[in-house]
């Protein structure tokens, strides 16, 4: 099906896109719509954020109102407007302890409750799925050194994956930059990185986390849309898998979601992104409530919620 | 009953028709409800660990969490197990007030829903005082 | 203990599993990873008859896990045959199982979903025909307002007529405005059935339904 022409009489000349931006009413129309399609949740708090890349976009497209260019976005088959306009609110860099709280809650309350029962010496398995240039695998590392008691009762095995390998050999080498270690604590980054000679082409100081935590994280190269490759995630026990999900449709959300069912243990936990629910995505999980964060669930006896 | 500070008793709307939601909202705030709304029984179930209702009121056909499993689920939950639930379906069978009495409700409307069914019921079991008869 | 040295060596390639050498097999395997496995492998590489194969699994599947992988291969294949082999699941005791079947037809492409659900506007059942209009109500098809038209104007079922008008409260055709005066007339004493249609009225305006 085409595009949806602005009024149906073929494309209407481009305007000055509103410089107000959209009214409270069209502002909650649209975010309405982005939660219902995406899960994605913006608030009053975002406004300015959402007007200048919807009024881009709608100028991009030739649309004239909001309703138009709504109908453009529910109704074009290739979902690719959605997607720009998605691509362009997400927030894609990624940095050391973005969304700290879900890290808190790992070394705070799930963890804890995983290990109930289990002998010292089991095995603990994290996988981060989606893990672009290393900061979240390493971020894991650094809180679980730093703030889990019972780090030294288990075998932690930190697995990270992504479909770019390019991105992934960055992971492997472990160099960042002021702006990956600005949420970091200047005594973390003095004890886990150490900082590299520059030279005059290379921009501002760099600096490498240290040796032992880049033997501490397996990274491998998966395509998680592909079940052969997710096959070898087996008994994990969290998976974070934090804004990629939004950038798939709701079937490969579905799926995506059904293989990590598959690869986690019973009792098992996948972390998403902040504004990102299981409600749009999969019937497979519970969503639990810990004081810092709402996970997600496999039911302990794997089988239906 | 936990009426906070903004209003009455706290009603969580379940339902993943919009029309329904904000037919629920208009006839329980005017009632003196304060209303919250979720699109299915993920969505639900977070916003009562979150929000803690006073009732829920529950369509049964969703995708992603049917109101059946969110209701067990809910009465799995030692902070949620004990909040009323009102289960709102289009089907009217005997069976169908079985299976949502088992999953835990404790009321079942057949939609279309009658506002003063819907106020009354939610009065009831939130222990409020029932309209007097002919009030509006 | 603690953090967990990666091996030093690339894991070897997995030998291919069972399930990836005969999925149509491994589909009917006691152990419901195997299942799961062959479920996803089918969706991604279809053999002539997975579909049937697929949904003869489904009667009888109580995994949640292996249910879900067949629902989603199913609507990845997204052939004629996979449409109609999940619509007989929409007719089920199970509200997780109909629902996931449904959900299944409205992620499948328009052209494949609406043959499939188009025939069930017309079943005996009532709760088959709200989800025959719920599925085709979240289609992008030049079709739709007809269909909706149809159903407001005609269906005996208040109920399966308000799946009509929320389905126009979420994406509006203005075209249809007549049929929702015509249902409001058709059922005139019923406060829900005239909030319903005075929201989707106005969300045609350029309004919000009131609601989250």
């Amino acid at each position: 099906m085409p595009p949806v022409r602005a009024s149906g009489v073929g494309w209407l000349p481009v305007t000055e896109a509103d410089p107000q931006g959209l009214s409270p009413e069209d502002y909650a129309t649209l975010c309405g719509f982005l939660r219902d399609r995406t899960g994605l949740s913006f608030t009053e708090a975002k406004r300015y954020f959402v007007d200048r890349r919807v009024a881009t976009r709608m100028q991009a497209v030739g649309a004239t109102d909001l309703r138009t260019y709504m109908n453009l976005l529910r109704f074009q088959a290739s979902g690719e407007e959605l997607q720009r306009l998605v691509n362009l609110m997400t927030v894609n860099e990624t940095y050391f302890f973005r969304e700290k709280y879900q890290f808190d809650c790992l070394v705070n309350s799930v963890l804890d409750e995983l290990v109930r029962g289990r002998p010292k010496g089991s095995q603990l398995r994290i996988w981060s799925a989606g893990c672009a240039t290393g900061e979240e695998p390493y971020s894991i590392a650094i809180m679980l050194l730093e703030n889990w008691s019972r780090v030294d009762d288990y075998e932690i095995e930190l697995l990270a994956s992504d479909i770019d390998s390019t991105v992934l050999a960055r992971a492997r080498e472990g160099i960042y930059d002021e702006r990956a270690l600005q949420g970091l604590p200047a005594h973390l980054r003095a004890k886990y990185f150490q900082p590299l000679r520059r030279s005059p082409v290379e921009g501002g100081p760099r600096w490498q986390i240290v040796e032992d935590l880049r033997d501490s994280v397996d990274f491998s190269l998966v395509n998680l849309a592909d079940p052969q490759q997710v096959r070898g995630f087996r008994s994990i026990d969290v998976i974070f898998c934090r804004n990629l999900l939004i950038y798939f449709d709701d079937l490969g959300r579905r799926e995506t979601a059904s293989m990590f069912h598959d690869a986690l243990a019973p009792g098992g936990f996948v972390c998403l992104g902040h504004s990102e629910s299981m409600s749009r995505m999969s019937s497979l999980f519970v969503p639990r409530r810990f004081p810092e964060a709402i996970l997600y669930q496999k039911p302990v006896d794997g089988g239906a919620v | 009953m936990s009426a906070n500070d903004t209003g009455g008793p706290r009603v969580l709307v379940v339902d993943d028709a919009v029309t329904v939601r904000a037919f629920s909202r208009r006839v329980l705030e005017g009632a003196g409800f304060v209303v919250d709304e979720a699109v299915n029984g993920i969505e639900g179930l977070e916003r009562a660990m979150a929000v803690p209702p006073d009732l829920v009121i529950v369509d049964v056909n969703m995708r992603k969490m049917d109101g059946y499993t969110m209701l067990r689920v809910l009465r799995r939950d030692p902070a949620l197990r004990d909040v009323p639930a009102i289960m709102i379906s289009t089907e009217s069978k005997d069976s169908d007030r079985e299976q949502a009495l088992l999953a835990g409700a404790n009321w079942y409307i057949v939609k279309p829903p009658r506002p003063e069914v819907l106020v009354e019921a939610a009065r009831l079991l939130t222990g409020q005082p029932l309209s007097a008869e002919g009030a509006p | 203990m603690g953090l967990v040295k990666k091996k030093a060596a690339p894991e070897a390639p997995t030998a291919e599993s069972e399930a990836a050498r005969d999925p149509l097999a491994a589909l009917e395997d006691a152990d419901a990873a195997v299942r799961r496995d062959a479920a996803h492998g089918l969706g991604h590489t279809p053999p002539p008859g997975a579909e049937a194969a697929l949904a003869r699994r489904l009667q009888s599947e109580g995994d949640a896990g292996v249910r879900e992988a067949i629902l989603t291969a199913l609507a990845r294949i997204a052939t004629p045959a996979a449409a109609a082999a999940i619509v007989p699941f929409l007719d089920r005791e199970d509200a997780a199982l109909r629902n996931a079947a449904l959900e299944s037809l409205q992620q499948m492409p328009v052209e494949v979903a609406a043959p499939a659900l188009l025939p069930l506007l017309d079943h005996d059942d009532v709760d088959l025909r709200i989800f025959a209009v719920q599925g085709l109500g979240s289609l992008a098809h030049p079709d739709r307002a007809d269909w909706l038209a149809r159903v407001m104007e005609r269906d005996r079922d208040v109920n399966v007529g308000l799946a009509a008008v929320e389905a126009l409260a979420e994406a509006g055709s203005p075209e249809a405005l007549s049929s929702l005066e015509t249902l409001a007339r058709r059922f005139p004493d019923d406060a829900f059935v005239a909030f319903a249609v005075d929201a989707a009225r106005s969300s045609f305006r350029g309004g919000v339904v009131a609601g989250d």
